[in-house]
């Protein structure tokens, strides 16, 4: 099983016991070489979330705002399930 | 006599075409005949239409002779990247989960191409779900670079890429969401545009990212994206993301120069943050003394970080690409190639939290791009280094390294790549040209003026070692 081979930003790297604990989490099971694969990427993933801006007022929104009136055709595509 | 017509600019063809000095089917024969010689060095076509393009070319040629060209993309041979779903022919994604996709309706963007008059030359290769890097574990092997066979043509939409700059079609349509038309244009030397958000519809194409997700063309020339966006142009309200706003003439913008216009340029970006080459920024600098001289006005613009563009669109786009793979991610990881996969499993593992920050701050990141273009007309900067060999993308430049097209579709502007030169070893500079919001036409104007001032649309890829690689690919 590989490293993971990025630290995040002030922080250290997760472990891979610790990434096999997210993925639990998750439900993601995977099986080798995919596993391998994730532990590794994630160092890197890490270290990008940790770079992502907080500490926003409260009435700054997203980027992306509902607007129910373009949602009008979705019924068509899919159904909500029961 | 072939290679003289299909490298033809689509405004000539167009032109041509309408003065009934050029048959449809003769021009589509001479693409198809130029396919055939070269495309086995190039595999810019992952599945090429060469029956119905002739039955289209055909078609055309009756109908223009009975009443006249419909509009100006009116016989003229496209491709579509091989994510634009197209009724009866296979639409794969270069995945292996969609090998034998066959959707049952065409795309927007198809339909509006087909009622234009254009002929499909066949689906582009691209790199897989439009996100993946050059990949051998896939449905076919990646696009190679026209200039340089052993170079990149750069992604997503590399088949497209490669296909324009070798004559193969006038226009391709491709995708961008986080600079995949204009990294293909500025590698393969051609032009391509990535329009505003929301004003090409996405419906019917297999998402990337949703909300940065856009649709645009890839050709020649300014003018013949200018041809292409009167084609595609417009509201789409089975699109969530299509904005209902005029659509102008994009051709009646290009008056040939730059009079009047105040262009902004990021030098921190170019210099300190992100700093290009000296090649690169040599030929920059030299472009921007041609528009200065065309009329515009040049001055420095400060900008957010480059990187805090490029953090914000990955943590959205690795969250939004786990959520629409997740089913098949879960049960088949092997149907993916390793360079997709190595990109977005980790999309599991991000927070809900780190999206909604991560799109909290694109909000800011938007704002003050259009803060700045509030002061100025367009803003200009590199579009990418000249292409590199064709390999693996190596795992940090995934997540760590900034590029120049992420912000565009982190703010939404619209942004176009041209060719600004060549390197001593011939491959293309590249230019990004980005303007306001919905103002394609401003930004059309002032590539198809640089264009027009300068002598590298002159250039072509050397197609008689094209052919020879070709053969030699087929032989073995």
């Amino acid at each position: 099983m590989s490293e993971s081979t990025a630290a995040s930003a002030g922080k250290p790297p997760a472990t891979p016991d610790q990434i096999l604990v997210m993925l639990q989490q998750a439900d993601f099971a995977l099986p080798e070489p995919y596993l391998s694969e994730i532990i590794n990427a994630y160092g890197y993933v890490q270290r990008l979330a940790a770079r992502v801006q907080r500490g926003y007022r409260f009435d700054e929104e997203p980027a992306h705002v509902f607007n129910p009136l373009v949602f009008g055709h979705a019924g068509a595509a899919g159904e909500v399930a029961k | 006599m072939s290679d003289d017509l299909s490298f033809l600019t689509l405004a000539e063809a167009s032109q041509l075409i309408a003065a009934r000095k050029l048959s449809p089917v003769e021009l589509a024969e001479a693409c198809l005949a130029r396919t055939e010689a070269v495309d086995g060095a190039l595999c810019s076509f992952i599945t090429p239409t060469p029956d119905l393009a002739r039955q289209q070319a055909r078609q055309a040629e009756a109908d223009i002779m009975r009443s006249g060209p419909r509009s100006a993309m009116h016989g003229i041979p496209y491709s579509l990247k091989d994510i634009y779903e197209t009724a009866g022919i296979r639409t794969t994604g270069q995945s292996r989960t969609l090998a034998d996709n066959v959707p049952s309706a065409d795309c927007h963007m198809q339909s509006m191409l087909a009622k234009a008059g254009g002929v499909l030359m066949g689906k582009a290769t691209t790199w897989e779900f439009a996100h993946g890097g050059p990949a051998w574990d896939v449905v076919a092997p990646p696009a190679r670079n026209p200039w340089d066979t052993s170079r990149t043509p750069a992604g997503s939409s590399s088949g497209s890429g490669a296909g324009v700059a070798a004559g193969l079609v006038l226009g391709s349509m491709g995708s961008d969401t986080g600079g995949s038309i204009r990294q293909p244009a500025a590698a393969c030397g051609i032009a391509g545009i990535k329009p505003t958000y929301g004003r090409l519809s996405r419906r019917g194409i297999l998402p990337n990212c949703f909300t940065h997700d856009h649709a645009g063309p890839l050709a020649w020339t300014s003018e013949d994206l200018a041809i292409l966006m009167n084609a595609t142009a417009g509201y789409d309200p089975l699109d969530p993301g299509s904005v209902d706003v005029p659509v102008p003439d994009f051709r009646a913008s290009l008056n040939g120069d730059a009079k009047g216009l105040v262009i902004g340029v990021p030098w921190k970006w170019i210099d300190e943050q992100y700093p290009v080459s000296p090649a690169s920024r040599k030929a920059l600098a030299e472009a921007l003394e041609v528009l200065a001289g065309l009329g515009a006005t040049v001055r420095p613009i400060d900008l957010p970080p480059i990187l805090a563009f490029n953090d914000s669109k990955r943590v959205i786009a690795m969250s939004e690409l786990f959520s629409i793979h997740e089913p098949m991610l879960r049960t088949r990881p092997d149907l993916f190639g390793r360079s997709l996969r190595y990109r977005i499993m980790c999309g599991a593992l991000l927070r809900a939290e780190d999206y909604v920050q991560a799109t909290r701050m694109r909000a800011r990141l938007a704002g003050a791009v259009q803060a700045v273009l509030r002061e100025v007309d367009v803003i200009v900067l590199p579009c990418a280094e000249p292409a590199g060999k064709l390999e693996a993308t190596k795992p940090e430049s995934m997540f760590d390294d900034p590029s120049y097209t992420v912000p565009f579709n982190v703010s939404g502007n619209p942004a176009l790549s041209v060719c600004n030169g060549f390197t001593e070893s011939g491959m293309p500079f590249s230019m990004q040209i980005a303007g306001r919001l919905f103002d394609e036409a401003t930004v059309l104007r002032v590539g198809d003026a640089y264009e027009k001032a300068t002598a590298w649309r002159k250039r072509r890829p050397d197609l008689a070692d094209l052919a020879r690689q070709s053969a030699q690919a087929r032989a073995a």
